[in-house]
């Protein structure tokens, strides 16, 4: 295949210019900030079933990093303790590892955190604030929204 | 849509380990993975698990013969207990979904069985309040049990 010549100059002429730092359609005008090095999204509540006093929570947690971080604890404004339960509940007491741009995923049946002794009456749509701490990033805040109890899991069901 | 429904009832029941066979047979199970050629989609456990034979109590404290009680009709079994707030109530949510997308006349077929595991703090009215979170708005039957058995 013959590649026409005005293709390979105007491909020079863009390549020169954009060693030459002319070429920006590509980058924002303005700097934007870094990446968060953890995005956590996804977050929902099962509330409990009663006289069940205790919900679980879930979510998923990206980290962007090159580094692996370290999920160390979990607290929720509605309850009085929130305890990680993983897969392997081994993991409870020294947190979650999540490696470098690796994701934690909690859903149904593969790690949840358990919210205890709920203060309020959790309606579905509203929402409950959880705050996560990490090794490395510290505190993210997420928003979890709380689903119908009779609802099935909004991650998809994977048990 | 029915259909997908049935599927995922017949799925629930392979879940539960309780085959469609009665009493304690070897009889094949109902549950088929050939669209249209038996009672349920799905697919069946094989060898067929028998259907297990146990009397515990109900939630109004009176004696529930599983095998008795269940023979013949579709039944999901689920083993739980009510403090679990992961997988007990998103299973139940589940087959309340199933039953709710159902007929009434299908749905009312169906007898959801819901034995607990802790039997320490699962008492009658413990598990029966803990259940109409899930029954509600289904026509299926639902029995709780607890207890204990030699």
């Amino acid at each position: 295949m013959r590649i026409p010549w005005p293709a390979v100059v105007a491909a020079a002429i863009v390549g020169a210019a954009g060693v030459a730092g002319l070429v920006r359609a590509a980058q924002p005008e303005t700097s934007e900030a870094a990446p968060a090095p953890i995005v956590v999204s996804n977050a929902w509540v099962r509330p409990p079933a009663p006289p069940n006093h205790a919900a679980a929570a879930y979510f998923t947690v990206q980290n962007t990093t090159g580094h692996p971080d370290r999920l160390q604890s979990v607290t929720a404004n509605v309850g009085s303790s929130a305890v990680l339960h993983s897969a392997q509940m081994s993991l409870n007491t020294a947190g979650v590892l999540i490696p470098a741009h690796g994701r934690l995923v909690l859903s149904t049946g593969h790690g949840h955190v358990m919210i205890q002794q709920i203060r309020t009456q959790l309606r579905p749509g509203t929402t409950v604030d959880l705050q996560l701490r990490f090794a490395h990033a510290g505190v993210v805040p997420a928003t979890a929204r709380v689903i119908p109890l009779d609802a099935p899991d909004p991650t998809g069901g994977s048990q | 849509m029915k259909k997908v429904l049935l599927a995922g009832l017949a799925a629930l029941l392979l879940v539960a380990g309780c085959s469609s066979s009665g009493g304690s047979s070897s009889k094949p199970s109902g549950l088929n993975d050939n669209p249209g050629t038996g009672p349920y989609m799905g697919v069946g456990s094989i060898p067929p698990l028998p259907r297990p034979s146990f009397t515990l109590l109900t939630d109004d404290n009176k004696p529930y013969s599983f095998a008795k009680q269940t023979d013949g009709k579709t039944t999901l079994l689920f083993f739980g207990y009510t403090r679990c707030p992961d997988i007990c109530p998103a299973t139940m949510a589940d087959i309340g979904v199933a039953l709710r997308g159902l007929p009434a006349s299908v749905s009312s077929k169906v007898t959801v069985v819901f034995v607990s595991t802790d039997v320490k703090h699962d008492i009658g009215p413990i598990i029966a309040r803990w259940l109409q979170s899930f029954s509600a708005g289904t026509h299926a039957t639902f029995v709780g049990l607890y207890g204990s058995q030699p």
